[in-house]
C-alpha cells in the first residue's frame, strides 16, 4: 500500500454501535415501523487511512457515511470524532468542525451548480468558513487547489457542463480539499466514470491521501476498485457488518459466505478464467429493510444457511487479528471459492 | 471517408463459410446529429456482420458511438440523427424503412433490452398487460392466450410467482425483477437478434451474475443471436464469442474473446484492458490509467482519434485516419503498428 504508514495513537475518528433508522408512515393505531438503514455499525479510522465499505444497492452504505458527517441524523450510538462525541457537539461548533470532513458525490455533474463557474465552486467553501480572506490570497488557494487535482488554473471562468464526468469528479474533489480536511467520506466517487478514467480519479485520490496524511470513507459497490485504495474493508449487509478485516485478509481469507459470493461475482477480463471459475449465487434479491429476516439477516439468500442462522442472529466474532465476521459458521471454516486469482 | 471505408475489403472478405449468409450485415453505417454545436459525428463508417446464434460484445468509452449503432441498427434515432450506409436483417435492407414497416420487424424478429429498465418499462402499466401488447400486437392471440404466453416466458426467466407479477407495476419490482421482464419481453417472439444495451450495468454484481447467465440460457434455448453493448470487459469476457472495440465512432479492433483478451493489437485495446481493475493486481504505485480525454465527436482529427492518448502515436497516425487492416482470419486492427512494436 502506498498510503502514509498508520498513525498510531487514537483514531481520528471512532464510530461505535452507530444506528439510523428512518420512521415509515404508520395509521393511527397501525405498530410503529422502521426502516434500519443501518443498525449497529462500529469502526475506527485513524489518519492516512481508508476504510472501504461495500454492499450491494440498498445496504446502507452511502446512510453509513452521511451519518458519519451527521448529514443525516443517527437514531442510536456514537461518532466520536478526535475524542469528543459528535452528538453533545453544538450546532455551532459542528459547523466548524465541518471544515475537517468533506464529502464527494457519486454524479459529478448533478453534484456541482450549473450555474456556477469552477473557481466560484472551488471558492465556496472558502466563503463559508474563511469569508475575511483577501481575494488575492483566495484566488491563489483556488488556482493551487486546481492545480492539485489536475484541472488547469485557466479553465476558472468555465461552467460545469463544459467539462467531462472525470474533470467534473476533479472539481468535486477540488472543493472538498480546498480547506484541508482530515477526512474525505467518498460515496461512490467513481462509478459513473469509464474505466479509464476511473484510474486517473483514484491514482489521484491516493495521491492527495499521501499528501496529506487524509483519512478516506470510500463507499463503493466495485471490489476491485475498493481494493486498490483502501487500507481495511468493510462488508455491509442489510444495514449491519458483515465482514471488516484489512485489505489483503479480506480479498485472500473472506470468511462470511457473503463476501465470498460478492467476490465470485466480479467479473473478471479473462475469458478462459470467467468461463471456468466457481461462482457462489445468492437466491434472490436483498431483502426489504423493513422486514428484515429473522435471526442472521443474510440467512435468507445464504448457500450454507442451517437451522440456527433463522433462529439466532451471528455476533460480530474475531477470526483473526483485525478481522471480525459476522456468522454463525465462519469456524467450520468453510471456502466456497476456489482462489479468486486467475493462473497468471 | 465512408466510400474510403466502404472501398475496403472487409465488408466483401467471407469471414465466415461462404455457405451462410450473415444474419445481420453493417456495412458503412454513419450516424449524424444535427446540433446547435454543429454535426456530432456519433459514428463513422461501420461495416461488421453477426452470425446466427453468435454473441458479439462491442465495448469502448461513454461517447464512442457504441449505444448510437444499436439505435441505427433498431431505427430508434431522435429526430436530429440520421443515419446512411446499410444494414441488412437477413438479406433484407432495414435501414430508413418507415415505421410501420419497422414495427412489424422489431419485437418480432429483433428486439432490444436496454440499460434501465426502470425508465423502459410504462410506470403505468401492468408487467402483463405490456408482455401482453407485442403478442396481440404481433402475433394476433387473444387476451387470455397472451397472459398464459406471458406467465410462461416469466417462468423461463425465473421469476418466483409469476401469476402474481403479472398484475404488478415495474415500480413494485426490484431492479433485477425488472431487468428480467425487460428480457421476457425482448424474448417473446423468440427474435432471431437480440440487442442489449448495457443490460447490467445498473444492478449490483451478484444480481448481474444471475441477468448475464440468463441471457445466456435463453441464446441456449432459442438460438437468437445477441449484440452486447458494454463497457465491462469482464461481462464481455463471461459473455462473447467475437468483440468489436469502438472508438470515436469507428471499429478499431475486431477479433474472437480469446484474441482481445490474450492477444490486443490496437493500443486502445490494451491501454483498455490494463486500466481495468482486477482483483489480482499489484496495488502499489501508480495504477494504469488512460491519459486525456476522448475526443469531441463534433471537431475529429483529420488522423487517427487515439493518437492524442497513444504512446506509440507517429506522424503517419496525424494525417490520415487509419484503415482496419486485416490481420488473421475475421481479425482487423485500425493501427499502422504491428503488435511487436509495442513490446518495450
Amino acid at each position: 500500500m502506498t498510503a502514509a504508514p498508520l498513525a498510531h495513537g487514537s483514531p481520528l475518528l471512532s464510530v461505535h454501535d452507530l444506528k439510523v433508522h428512518f420512521p415509515l408512515p404508520s395509521g393511527l393505531f397501525a405498530e410503529k415501523r422502521v426502516v434500519k438503514a443501518v443498525d449497529g455499525v462500529s469502526f475506527d479510522l485513524r489518519a492516512g487511512e481508508t476504510l472501504g465499505i461495500v454492499g450491494e444497492s440498498g445496504c446502507g452504505k452511502s446512510t453509513l457515511g452521511r451519518a458519519v458527517l451527521r448529514l443525516i441524523p443517527p437514531s442510536a450510538g456514537q461518532v466520536v470524532w478526535l475524542g469528543n462525541d459528535l452528538k453533545s457537539t453544538t450546532k455551532r461548533d459542528m459547523r466548524a468542525l465541518r471544515q475537517d470532513m468533506q464529502i464527494i458525490f457519486q454524479d459529478p455533474l448533478a453534484a456541482l451548480d450549473p450555474r456556477m463557474t469552477v473557481g466560484a465552486i472551488v471558492a465556496e467553501p472558502l466563503d463559508t468558513f474563511e469569508p475575511k480572506l483577501p481575494k488575492a490570497q483566495r484566488e491563489a488557494r483556488v488556482a493551487e487547489t486546481m492545480q492539485r487535482v489536475g484541472l488547469s488554473p485557466a479553465l476558472i471562468n468555465r461552467y460545469p457542463h463544459e467539462f467531462s464526468g472525470g474533470q467534473c469528479q476533479r472539481i468535486g474533489i477540488a472543493r472538498a480539499m480546498i480547506l484541508k480536511p482530515k477526512l474525505v467520506v467518498c460515496d461512490e466517487p467513481v462509478s459513473a466514470l469509464d474505466v479509464s478514467i476511473q484510474a486517473q480519479i483514484v491514482n489521484l485520490l491516493r495521491r492527495l491521501q499521501r499528501e496529506e496524511n487524509l483519512a478516506l470513507i470510500f463507499i463503493s459497490h466495485n471490489l476491485a476498485v475498493v481494493r486498490l485504495i483502501s487500507t481495511r474493508v468493510m462488508v455491509l449487509y442489510l444495514g449491519k457488518v458483515a465482514e471488516l478485516a484489512d485489505r489483503d485478509e479480506i480479498y485472500r481469507n473472506p470468511r462470511h459466505p457473503y463476501t465470498q459470493a460478492l467476490l465470485s461475482a466480479v467479473p473478471v477480463p479473462d475469458p478462459d478464467f470467467e468461463r471456468s471459475k466457481k461462482r457462489i449465487s445468492l437466491s434472490g434479491d436483498l431483502p426489504s429493510p423493513i422486514n428484515p429476516p429473522s435471526g442472521c439477516v443474510f440467512h435468507t439468500r445464504c448457500p450454507i444457511a442451517i437451522a440456527r442462522c433463522a433462529a439466532e442472529a451471528p455476533e460480530l466474532e474475531k477470526a483473526a487479528p483485525g478481522h471480525t465476521v459476522s456468522c454463525h459458521r465462519w469456524t467450520e471454516s468453510i471456502q466456497l471459492l476456489e482462489p479468486t486469482v486467475p493462473a497468471t | 471517408m465512408s466510400a474510403a471505408l466502404l472501398d475496403q475489403p472487409q465488408a466483401r472478405t467471407p469471414w465466415h463459410a461462404a455457405d451462410e449468409a450473415p444474419l445481420l450485415a453493417v456495412e458503412g453505417l454513419e450516424t449524424r446529429f444535427t446540433t446547435p454545436d454543429g454535426t456530432v459525428n456519433a459514428v463513422n463508417g461501420i461495416n461488421f456482420t453477426v452470425r446466427k446464434g453468435e454473441t458479439v460484445g462491442i465495448v469502448g468509452e461513454s461517447g464512442s458511438g457504441k449505444s448510437q449503432v444499436l439505435m441505427s441498427i433498431m431505427g430508434l434515432l431522435p429526430h436530429n440523427g440520421k443515419s446512411t450506409g446499410s444494414v441488412k436483417l437477413g438479406g433484407e435492407e432495414i435501414l430508413g424503412l418507415p415505421r410501420d414497416q419497422l414495427n412489424k420487424i422489431r419485437g418480432t424478429r429483433m428486439a432490444m433490452i436496454f440499460q434501465d429498465p426502470m425508465t423502459a418499462l410504462n410506470p403505468y402499466l401492468t408487467v402483463g398487460r405490456q408482455l401482453t401488447e407485442v403478442l396481440t400486437f404481433h402475433q394476433n392471440m387473444t387476451q387470455a392466450m397472451a397472459l398464459e404466453q406471458a406467465r410462461e416466458i416469466l417462468e423461463q426467466v425465473h421469476i418466483p410467482e409469476a401469476p402474481k407479477r403479472l398484475n404488478m407495476y415495474p415500480h413494485e419490482l426490484s431492479g433485477g425483477m425488472r431487468q428480467r421482464v425487460m428480457i421476457a419481453m425482448g424474448m417473446l417472439c423468440r427474435p432471431e437478434l437480440l440487442i442489449a444495451d448495457e443490460p447490467t450495468t445498473a444492478l449490483d454484481v451478484t444480481i448481474q451474475a444471475e441477468i448475464l447467465d440468463l441471457l445466456a440460457e435463453q441464446q441456449a434455448a432459442t438460438g437468437t443471436a445477441i449484440i452486447l453493448v458494454t463497457h465491462d470487459l469482464g461481462v464481455v469476457a463471461q459473455l462473447c464469442d467475437r468483440v468489436f472495440v469502438m472508438y470515436a465512432g469507428r471499429l478499431v479492433e475486431q477479433g474472437t474473446v480469446r484474441q482481445i483478451f490474450y492477444d490486443p493489437q490496437h493500443p486502445y485495446t490494451r491501454a483498455l484492458l490494463s486500466a481495468m481493475p482486477r482483483l489480482t493486481d499489484d496495488v502499489t504505485g501508480d495504477l494504469p490509467t488512460i491519459g486525456g480525454q476522448p475526443p469531441n465527436l463534433a471537431r475529429l482529427p483529420p488522423g487517427c482519434a487515439f493518437a492524442e492518448r497513444c504512446d506509440h502515436c507517429r506522424d503517419a497516425c496525424l494525417d490520415s485516419v487509419p484503415p482496419l487492416r486485416n490481420i488473421g482470419t475475421d481479425r482487423w486492427t485500425a493501427c499502422r503498428r504491428d503488435a511487436a512494436e509495442f513490446v518495450s
